[in-house]
C-alpha cells in the first residue's frame, strides 16, 4: 500500500505540472465542436481587433511627434507579433464539419491583418510620416472588415 | 532635518516597493480591460499590505527576527520548507520578470531588443548589490522613482471624466460579456500584484539591516502608512491613465510600451522620458529587491548569516544564493519565454501562497512573550484576520480559476 502510494505521489505531481505547464502556456486542444469553433473564431477576431486598436493609438502619438520612433518601432512589433500568432492559431486549428464558411471568412481577415502590420512595422521603423498616416488609414478599413466579420460569425 | 531628509528617502523607498513590472503591467491591463471597475482591489491590496508590514516591521524590530526566521519557528521545518520552495520559486520568477522590465523599459528608448539588455542589466544589478550600501541602494531607486509621478500628471492632463471615473471605481461590477471568472482571475493577479510576499520578506529583512529597534517605530510605521498608499496613488493613476485612453476603444495593454503610451498621448514626448526613467527606476528597485529576497529567505530557513550588514565572508552563502539566483533568473530571462505573461503567471500564483507568508507574521505580532507591550492591539489583529480570512478564500480559488480561464 505504502509502495503504491509512492509511485502515485510523484506521478500525480508530474501530470499536475504538466497540467499547469499547459494552462500556464494557453495550450489547448484542437476544437472538435462547431460552438467551441465559433468561439475560437470570435476570440481571435477580439484580439486582433483589440491590438489593431492599441496600434492605432500609438500611431497617433507618432504622427503627432508625442512619441518616439523607437517607442513606437517597440510598440508595433509586439503587436504584430501578437497578430501573426492570432492568426497562425486560428488558421492551424482543424476545424469541424460545417464550420468551412466561418473559416472563410475569419482566415483571410487575419491573414489581411498580419500583413498590414508587416507594411505597419515597415513605415514605423522608417519613421515616415506620410507612410505613417497612410498605413493608420489602412488600419481603420481594416478594422471595419474585422467587425464586419465579427458580426458575420457571431451571427 | 536630516531625520526629516531620512523620513522621507525611506517613504519614497516604500512607495518604489509598492509598483513592480507586475504592478505596471497588471494596472495597466486591467485598465484597458475593465475601466476602473478593479481599482477596489488596490485599495484592498493597500490596506493589506500596510497592516501586514507593519506589524512584520514591528516585530523586525522589537524581536529582531525577520519574517522567514519566524516562519520556520512558527510552521515548522516541513511546512516552512513547502512555504520555502513556493516562495523562492515565486519571487525568482518575478527576479525575471523584472530583469525582463528593466530590459523592455530601455528597449523604448533604444529599439534594441530587450535580449540584448537583459546580460548588461543583471551586471548593474550584481554591481549595485556588491558595492552599494543598503540605504544607499534603497535610496538610489527610490528617488528615481520619484519619475513615476509623471502618470498621476498624465492622468490629470487627460482631463478625463472624475465623476465617470469614481462612479465606475465605487460600484464595481462585471461588465456585460465579460466572463465572472475572468474578472476575478484578474482581480486576483492585481491581489497578488500589490500584496506580493517578498515586500514582507524585504520590508522585514530591510528592518533588521537598518537595525531599527523600538525607537524607530515613528520611521517605520511613516514609510509603512504613508509610503504603500502612496504606491497605491500611483498604481490607481496607472489605471486611470490606461481607462480613459485604451478602455474607450477596446484597446489590449498587455506590454510595458502599452503602459507608458498614455502618458506620450497626454503629454508628449517629454513625459515618454519621464515615463521611462521611472519604469527603469522602479523595475531597477523591485529586481534587488526580489533578488534580496530570495537571498533572506533561504538564509533564514537554514540559519546562515546574511545580510549586506554581514561582512562578505561572514555570510558567503547568501551572498552565493544571489549570485547564482541573478545568473539563473538572467538565463531564463534570455530563453524569449514571454516575459508578459510570465509577470502575470507569477503575480496570480503569488497571491495562492499569501496565507503562508502572513500567518506567522500575525501569530508572532500576537506573542506577548515575544512581543511584550507592542503586541497586536485589537485594530490590528481585526484588519489582520480578516485578510488572512480574505488570503486563504482567494489561495484556495486561484488553481481552479487559473484552469477554467486558462490563465486570463
Amino acid at each position: 500500500m505504502r509502495v503504491d502510494g509512492g509511485r502515485a505521489g510523484p506521478r500525480r505531481v508530474v501530470l499536475l505540472t504538466v497540467a499547469l505547464s499547459l494552462v500556464a502556456t494557453a495550450c489547448v486542444g484542437p476544437a472538435l465542436r462547431d460552438d467551441d469553433y465559433r468561439r475560437k473564431a470570435v476570440a481571435s477576431l477580439e484580439q486582433v481587433a483589440a491590438t489593431v486598436a492599441g496600434v492605432k493609438i500609438a500611431l497617433d502619438a507618432s504622427i503627432d511627434d508625442r512619441s518616439f520612433p523607437t517607442a513606437t518601432a517597440v510598440n508595433v512589433r509586439r503587436h504584430e507579433d501578437t497578430v501573426a500568432w492570432a492568426h497562425t492559431a486560428f488558421a492551424t486549428r482543424q476545424p469541424p464539419p460545417g464550420t468551412d464558411r466561418i473559416r472563410a471568412a475569419v482566415v483571410p481577415v487575419l491573414a489581411e491583418a498580419s500583413s498590414i502590420m508587416a507594411d505597419v512595422r515597415i513605415a514605423a521603423n522608417r519613421t515616415d510620416r506620410e507612410e505613417l498616416r497612410e498605413q493608420r488609414r489602412r488600419l481603420d478599413e481594416l478594422t471595419g472588415r474585422l467587425e464586419r466579420v465579427l458580426g458575420e460569425v457571431r451571427g | 532635518m536630516k531625520k526629516l531628509l531620512s523620513l522621507t528617502l525611506g517613504i519614497l523607498t516604500a512607495v518604489g516597493a509598492f509598483i513592480d513590472i507586475g504592478d505596471l503591467v497588471t494596472d495597466a491591463l486591467v485598465g484597458a480591460r475593465y475601466g476602473m471597475n478593479l481599482a477596489w482591489v488596490t485599495v484592498l491590496a493597500v490596506i493589506g499590505i500596510a497592516t501586514y508590514a507593519e506589524m512584520a516591521g514591528r516585530v523586525a524590530a522589537v524581536t529582531g527576527r525577520p519574517v522567514f526566521d519566524l516562519v520556520r519557528e512558527r510552521l515548522g521545518a516541513r511546512v516552512a520548507l513547502v512555504d520555502l520552495a513556493a516562495s523562492f520559486g515565486l519571487t525568482g520568477l518575478l527576479l525575471v520578470a523584472e530583469l525582463a522590465g528593466v530590459a523592455l523599459a530601455i528597449e523604448l528608448a533604444t529599439s534594441v531588443s530587450y535580449l540584448a539588455w537583459i546580460p548588461l542589466v543583471a551586471v548593474l544589478v550584481f554591481v549595485l548589490v556588491w558595492r552599494v550600501p543598503f540605504k544607499g541602494m534603497e535610496r538610489t531607486y527610490g528617488v528615481l522613482g520619484l519619475a513615476m509621478l509623471v502618470f498621476v500628471w498624465a492622468a490629470v492632463a487627460l482631463g478625463p471624466d472624475w465623476g465617470a471615473l469614481l462612479r465606475d471605481a465605487a460600484t464595481p461590477n462585471v461588465p456585460t460579456g465579460e466572463p465572472v471568472p475572468t474578472y476575478f482571475f484578474y482581480a486576483i493577479a492585481l491581489l497578488g500584484a500589490q500584496m506580493t510576499p517578498y515586500e514582507v520578506f524585504f520590508f522585514s529583512s530591510g528592518a533588521v539591516e537598518h537595525g531599527w529597534t523600538a525607537e524607530n517605530f515613528l520611521e517605520m510605521r511613516m514609510n509603512v502608512l504613508i509610503g504603500f498608499p502612496l504606491g497605491g496613488l500611483l498604481a490607481l493613476a496607472i489605471q486611470v491613465v490606461s481607462a480613459v485612453v485604451f478602455h474607450p476603444v477596446g484597446a489590449e495593454a498587455e506590454s510595458v510600451a502599452m503602459t507608458a503610451l498614455p502618458v506620450s498621448v497626454a503629454l508628449g514626448q517629454v513625459g515618454l522620458a519621464l515615463a521611462i526613467v521611472g519604469i527603469v527606476a522602479a523595475t531597477i528597485g523591485a529586481t534587488l529587491e526580489t533578488l534580496m529576497s530570495t537571498g533572506y529567505t533561504i538564509a533564514q530557513y537554514f540559519g546562515w548569516p546574511w545580510g549586506k550588514f554581514e561582512k562578505r565572508e561572514q555570510a558567503s552563502r547568501f551572498n552565493l544564493v544571489l549570485i547564482l539566483v541573478l545568473l539563473a533568473a538572467a538565463g531564463v530571462g534570455l530563453t524569449t519565454l514571454d516575459p508578459i505573461r510570465l509577470t502575470i503567471f507569477a503575480v496570480f500564483l503569488g497571491a495562492a501562497t499569501l496565507p503562508f507568508t502572513y500567518l506567522p507574521v500575525l501569530v508572532v505580532a500576537n506573542d506577548v512573550r515575544a512581543m511584550g507591550e507592542h503586541r497586536n492591539g485589537r485594530l490590528a489583529n481585526g484588519i489582520g484576520s480578516f485578510y488572512l480570512v480574505l488570503l486563504t478564500v482567494v489561495s484556495l480559488a486561484a488553481v481552479p480559476l487559473l484552469v477554467v480561464t486558462t490563465a486570463g
